[in-house]
């Protein structure tokens, strides 16, 4: 056997950081922010040509009373879910005052913060919120775009406040800032996690020291 | 001897592990204790842990610490193909792998358009019902147990074994299943199969239900200890995107199941059992009449199982675009799949929306002013499951 320079990974004697690891490369290539509000496939599109599917989630009541109160703002890009659901897309220094109409409106009424994710894309990070209402059954998912230099998003907390631990987890995968949240820590991995790892991140590396693997002598 | 002591000074311990203890005055000579219930503990249902602040025996601040479990589904399903992450899914809530497996493959058919065979569709209905049966099953026995009612946990479990015996005869295995499968179920259900499932319903009604209910929830010393411990209020619960049973106890009246209609579940006619008061009898109440509606949704549906394939054709690799967010009524609540398909045989994000999650930080504001002992109680009556928690 060559002699080793330094210690194995994770044994005793290695004094490396834990999350610098030469050789890895992230397996998963982030892609562009989609365009059209969500990823739509090239050939249904051209099928489609001239018929404006574009146009159908625009028509959508919730999007229409949206673009009624917010004349300067245009939601765009504007998509459907698989199911039909309206998307909207939010500017960042708006969020918190559409994310108060969209919850006080008597016309929309989401008093219901269904789901808060992460998504990371290629030039931009993403929050995504699914909207419901306790009474009624309209929906909206919210997409809320922000830099990757800077990633601050203004918290919902004060309008859901069941969006606490959503943005904490969104913060622990994505590095996700969210201003005015009122305990912004890590919450499922463990606190000595390095301050710079995000794991849910496409460019992640599980940097972990690989684990030596035991062969029986025959 | 005098009452009051000396201040004490917080202990030094090392960093990484937190504070297990910690002393702290208070006004008037009094402290406060700041101490960990769990992670592992006999009434944390799991890998949890609770750092308690005391004050005496009242309960000053009760933060939940999370992530024991954590194996971070979200990233590993991004590197397995759609039909790969629904046997992996089952793991999640592992109580209930049946309605987690729906949510996934019902959001990869609204992604990809496969219509399911209506077969499939109604036999989804029994068993994610019976799922439910068996999953409050569990959370009787050990709710009881939590409460030191040790033989309500063994009478429910002699009834979840009935359960488990059923799937296993018609999945193959008895706790997590890969049952599901995008487009339909892997197989049809056994010869004899629903006889015995009828016979299961009508043993839960005339035998089962009423005993556990003469056993444990009538019981003198059970209400004593629920009643009003806990109590969480309807626009609370609605602002913190509480759902299912914890939701209703509060009085809410809300489940996807009759909001989404995700399963042809309007066929059938079923109540929705709601609480008044919002506190751990009124959960626990709620989810023992959810019992009896399941098993009225199981015999309507019997009934109505048609004959036929439950299998629609599926193509070979599923490329789908776009995006959905989909969710179905689990026996804790809401379980929700956000997938965003950019055309690849994977996900390029999937998201699980777990209800205990979104419940489990409800725990400071319900526990905050009772007895160490009724923490006991909220947890087991918020019903969790650290595999969902932490994904």
């Amino acid at each position: 056997m060559a002699e080793r320079a330094e210690a194995a990974p994770g044994q005793a004697g290695d004094d490396r950081p834990i999350h610098i690891h030469q050789d890895d490369k992230p397996l998963l290539e982030a892609l562009p922010l989609p365009a059209e509000g969500t990823f739509v496939d090239p050939k249904a599109k051209k099928k489609a040509a001239g018929e404006g599917t574009g146009e159908e989630p625009a028509a959508d009541p919730v999007v229409a009373r949206l673009r009624e109160a917010f004349p300067d703002l245009t939601f765009e890009p504007v998509a459907a879910t698989a199911d039909g659901g309206p998307i909207v897309t939010v500017p960042v220094d708006r969020w918190l005052e559409v994310a108060r109409f969209l919850r006080d409106d008597p016309q929309l009424g989401f008093d219901y913060l269904s789901d808060l994710c992460g998504v990371d894309y290629k030039d931009a990070l993403q929050v995504v919120y699914q909207l419901r209402g306790v009474g009624h059954d309209r929906r909206l998912t919210v997409k809320v775009n922000v830099g990757k230099d800077d990633p601050e998003v203004p918290s919902v907390v004060e309008v859901w406040p069941g969006a606490g631990w959503h943005e904490r987890e969104a913060f622990d995968m994505f590095g996700i800032r969210f201003s005015g949240h009122p305990d912004l820590r890590r919450i499922l991995m463990p606190p000595w996690t390095p301050d710079d790892v995000f794991p849910l991140r496409k460019d992640f590396v599980d940097r972990r020291p690989k684990r030596e693997r035991k062969v029986r002598p025959r | 001897m005098s009452l009051t002591r000396e201040p004490v000074q917080p202990l030094e311990l090392d960093p990484r592990l937190g504070d297990r203890v910690r002393i702290e005055p208070l006004d008037g000579g009094r402290q406060t204790m700041t101490m960990s219930m769990g992670p592992q503990h006999p009434s944390t249902h799991g890998v949890l842990r609770v750092v308690l602040t005391l004050d005496g025996e009242t309960v000053v601040d009760a933060q939940p610490d999370i992530g024991y479990l954590h194996r971070n589904w979200e990233k590993i399903a991004e590197y397995m193909t759609y039909a790969m992450t629904v046997p992996f899914s089952d793991r999640n809530d592992y109580l209930a792998a049946i309605t987690n497996e729906l949510a996934l493959v019902q959001a990869v058919e609204k992604l990809t358009g496969i219509e399911v065979p209506e077969r499939a569709q109604i036999l989804r209905i029994i068993f994610s019902e019976l799922q439910r049966i068996t999953s409050h099953l569990l959370w009787f026995g050990t709710f009881g147990l939590d409460l030191g009612a040790v033989t309500a946990f063994l009478h429910a479990f002699t009834a979840r074994e009935y359960c488990y015996r059923l799937f296993e005869r018609a999945t193959g295995a008895r706790f997590l299943y890969g049952y599901l499968r995008i487009g339909g179920m892997r197989n049809d259900v056994p010869d004899g199969w629903v006889e015995d499932l009828l016979s299961f319903v009508d043993q839960l009604e005339r035998t089962y239900w009423p005993e556990f209910m003469r056993l444990l929830i009538d019981n003198a010393i059970f209400i004593r200890r629920t009643k009003g411990i806990g109590v969480l209020k309807p626009e609370v619960a609605v602002a913190y995107g509480a759902s299912g049973p914890v939701l209703r106890g509060s009085g809410v009246k809300y489940d996807v199941r009759k909001a989404d209609n995700y399963l042809p579940y309007d066929r059938f006619e079923f109540d929705i059992p709601v609480g008044e008061n919002g506190d751990v009898y009124d959960r626990a109440v709620v989810r023992m009449y959810e019992m009896l509606e399941s098993a009225k949704i199981i015999r309507q549906a019997v009934k109505e199982l048609p004959d036929g394939p439950v299998m629609a054709k599926v193509p070979r690799a599923i490329r789908p675009y776009g995006e959905v967010y989909h969710r179905v009524e689990g026996p804790r609540g809401e379980v929700g799949v956000y997938l965003v398909a950019a055309g690849d045989t994977n996900a390029y994000r999937a998201r699980w929306r777990s209800p205990c999650f979104v419940h489990l930080q409800l725990l400071p504001l319900l526990a905050r002013g009772h007895l160490v002992a009724d923490v006991v109680a909220i947890i087991g009556s918020i019903d969790i499951v650290l595999g969902e928690v932490d994904r």
